[in-house]
């Protein structure tokens, strides 16, 4: 099955160089939306259907922590899982993304294997 | 790899039960090895928080008994465990990305555009360093292409934006002042990433872009912005001492005494958050300027079709209103395509502002820069086009104009000169103003100097415009020593020419002792041009409305022919040189008497002249079209145009026509 994938980054260079990775990790890879902010992001989750989110912490508009409780406030997104990709590396503010919901993160820049890792653990792929 | 950084940590935690005999010294070693290594591999956090122990070891004498700083320290420790615990066994694999010409001209880009923005900051925090919305900007915009250039892989860029970052965020936690050498180097930073920019641009267009520039020194320097200088040890001589680098009153308080908490950022404005929800779509310059030409074409169609005698003939109101509805729409479509070339003068502004600033500090004469009217919108090539005659303007000023600090207090002014821009619109005219309040242009010895070189004769007395409006002419430069700055021969004279091939007039204004105004008259778009046609024998030429300055039939006493000169004509008690238009492209001209003809009066570069015409046509705005590569550099043309009739008329080039008189 291939995966719906929403990339949301105000950086829209970022959102390309994410695509970029996403296709070389060798995953089946659907529908590739992209956002600017949360707030757009919102938008394109009622309308398209999405298997996982990647979301970067620090844009306009919304930013990644409001993105969150604003996708773990709507039941119907339970099912997404979110990833963060960010430069913050370590401490308060990833810990915080996960206390909020994010069930995945990796740190930009990353590498398609360890993209795939993080990936298949939130999608629960199993290798059979 | 983690026994060193815990090998690292352990040496600071020493430091702290040695009680009274700690020493700094070793503590600080340790934590600038933990900072830069945190740098390189991209763990901010761990990076700043080092630095932020490193700085408060260093400006507390009790640190050691500080319980908040062992707590730090711990808090460091965790962080550098969870960050080497994963990170450190990935392997680098060739980076595919970097080879990707079109992720790497987003980078490029997008690069450019924070670019732009960053000055623009920079610029403001240099006017208002407490502006917390400017330096935010700022940080975000390192931060991202910090980001964007770790997945290309481009270290130095990298490293650089990683630094300034750094840099930045001691700014935004008030612990760094933002003063002069901040921003210079800052701005420093911003010259090496566009540098790359131009470097990778380079490389993708298939040129050997060659390695990175080094960047080293450059870091350290920004590295260097944030020791925990005591100021008193180390002077910066950039610095005015009303202003140190840093607050660092010996205290052990956690924090710099109070501003912090009582400048509370204020709200983000809403406009700073706009670009996110304002969409906007990069166009090729070539497709838009491919459109507008098709627009043009499609204006002088739908101009050819109204004209059209059949059509008239079928008096049908029907036919009427409908193809009153074209030339509506058509017309609304024209606007839209033009205005997509227009951009706000401003961005040219703000390169004049670092100009200035960058000039006023190696001079050494301090000078503040007013600006008004950035959101003028003005034709993209202008903008592109007037950079250096703005530049070389700005120069002329800072350079000749503005006295050292001590004259100008001499003279009872304020020691700090004041360069005001402005923008205009003026009945389709944008004016851009650059005004100065320095010591104006030196009548008597422009004079001296116009009569030494045979432009002005000795009986006559200029006015004192016209003799300011003599630094315009070729080779004329009146200043005593050559600087580095200006006054190396391209002169203004190059400025009015670039200006003229703008289609636009320049002037200037001076009054002694108070300063001197350069006036810039600018068309607002190069596309359309406002236009007296005239006709000789068959053909149509269209004459820039600008340029003239009145037209009249001449009576035969007005005429005359001066012996080495030619023909001319007293007009207004000035006697002009008249060009026959018909002589100048061989055409077969209605009359060849002068009595029986027009005349226009054209003025180029700064030069008066009568263009002998058979009979003036109508006044018309064109659009120009380029005639292709075959006619491009016929002297006297500039252009072709399709007039309302479908005729072709050419469009004059004011200055060739003249140029190749004056040579015959």
């Amino acid at each position: 099955m291939a995966y719906d994938v929403l990339i949301v980054d105000d950086s829209p260079a970022m959102r390309s160089f994410i695509g970029r990775v996403l296709g070389l990790t060798g995953m089946e890879i659907g529908e590739r939306l992209e956002a600017g902010h949360g707030r757009e992001a919102l938008e394109i989750l009622g309308r398209s259907w999405v298997d996982v989110i990647l979301t970067d912490i620090n844009m306009p508009v919304m930013n990644g922590e409001e993105f969150l409780e604003q996708v773990a406030a709507r039941g119907d997104l339970k099912t997404v899982p979110v990833v963060v990709v960010s430069t913050d590396s370590t401490g308060t503010r990833v810990e915080r993304m996960m206390s909020l919901g994010a069930k995945g993160y990796v740190k930009k820049p990353f590498s398609p294997e360890s993209l795939r890792e993080e990936l298949e653990r939130v999608l629960e792929v199993s290798h059979g | 790899m983690r026994r060193e950084w815990e090998a690292r940590i352990d040496s600071v935690a020493a430091q702290f039960v040695l009680g009274e005999a700690a020493s700094v010294g070793p503590a600080a070693e340790a934590l600038a090895w933990i900072r830069q290594e945190a740098g390189r591999e991209g763990w901010d956090e761990i990076s700043r928080l080092a630095a932020r122990i490193a700085e408060r070891m260093a400006t507390s004498p009790q640190w050691h008994t500080e319980g908040a700083l062992a707590e730090g320290l711990d808090k460091l420790r965790r962080a550098v465990e969870a960050a080497t615990a994963g990170d450190a066994a990935v392997a680098r694999k060739p980076n595919e990305l970097a080879q990707d010409p079109g992720l790497v001209n987003d980078f490029i880009l997008e690069t450019r555009d924070h670019l732009t923005s960053i000055e623009n900051d920079l610029l403001t925090l240099d006017r208002e360093p407490s502006q917390p919305e400017a330096l935010h900007s700022i940080f975000r915009s390192f931060h991202t292409v910090k980001g964007l250039a770790g997945f290309l892989e481009f270290d130095s860029i990298r490293a650089l934006a990683h630094e300034v970052e750094t840099i930045l965020d001691l700014a935004r936690n008030q612990q760094l002042a933002i003063t002069p050498a901040v921003i210079d180097v800052v701005l420093e930073s911003a010259d090496y990433l566009k540098q790359e920019m131009n470097r990778l641009e380079a490389g993708l267009s298939g040129a050997q872009p060659g390695e990175a520039a080094p960047v080293g020194g450059l870091v350290a320097r920004v590295q260097s912005l944030d020791r925990p200088c005591s100021v008193a040890a180390l002077p910066d001589p950039l610095l005015p001492p009303a202003a140190p680098a840093r607050t660092d009153a010996p205290s052990s308080s956690p924090e710099p005494p109070a501003p912090a908490s009582a400048a509370a950022p204020p709200p983000v404005p809403a406009a700073a958050q706009a670009p996110g929800e304002k969409f906007s779509v990069r166009v090729d310059t070539q497709k838009l300027d491919h459109l507008l030409d098709m627009v043009g074409e499609m204006v002088i169609a739908q101009s050819m079709v109204r004209q059209d005698p059949e059509l008239a003939g079928l008096r049908s109101p029907r036919v009427t209103r409908n193809l009153t509805q074209l030339s509506r729409v058509t017309v609304e479509v024209q606007k839209t395509a033009m205005a997509m070339r227009m951009m706000p003068v401003g961005q040219l502004f703000h390169r004049v502002a670092r100009l200035v600033r960058d000039l006023s500090r190696k001079m050494d004469k301090p000078a503040d820069l007013d600006m008004s009217g950035e959101e003028t919108q003005i034709d993209k090539t202008i903008v592109e086009e007037l950079a250096d005659p703005m530049m070389h303007m700005v120069r002329n000023s800072l350079d000749h104009g503005i006295e050292p600090a001590g004259d100008r207090l001499a003279a009872g002014k304020s020691g700090r000169a004041r360069i005001a821009l402005r923008a205009t619109h003026q009945a389709g005219h944008i004016l851009i103003e650059i005004e100065d309040d320095g010591r104006g242009l030196d009548r008597d010895r422009i004079l001296a100097k116009a009569r030494g070189r045979g432009l002005v004769g000795e009986g006559q007395t200029p006015s004192d415009n016209d003799i300011y409006n003599l630094i315009f002419e070729p080779g004329f430069s009146t200043a005593a020593a050559v600087t580095d700055v200006s006054g190396r021969g391209v002169g203004m004279d190059v400025v009015r020419r670039q200006v003229a091939k703008l289609r636009g007039r320049i002037e200037i204004h001076s009054e002694p002792g108070k300063g001197t105004v350069f006036q810039l008259k600018l068309p607002l778009t190069l596309a359309i041009i406002d236009g007296l046609v005239v006709g000789v024998g068959g053909e149509r030429y269209i004459v820039p409305i600008f340029a003239v300055q009145e037209m009249f039939r001449p009576t035969p006493e007005m005429l005359s022919s001066v012996k080495g000169q030619g023909e001319m004509a007293m007009v207004r008690n000035r006697l002009l040189p008249v060009v026959r238009l018909h002589r100048r492209f061989s055409v077969t001209p209605r009359t060849r008497e002068a009595a029986e003809s027009l005349f226009v009066v054209a003025e180029t570069g700064g030069r008066r002249f009568c263009l002998m015409v058979d009979e003036f046509i109508g006044k018309q705005e064109v659009v120009i079209k380029s005639l292709g590569e075959g006619m491009k550099n016929i002297p006297g043309v500039a252009g072709g145009a399709i007039l309302g009739d479908g005729r072709v008329g050419l469009i004059l080039d004011l200055e060739g026509v003249y140029g190749e008189h004056a040579l015959a």
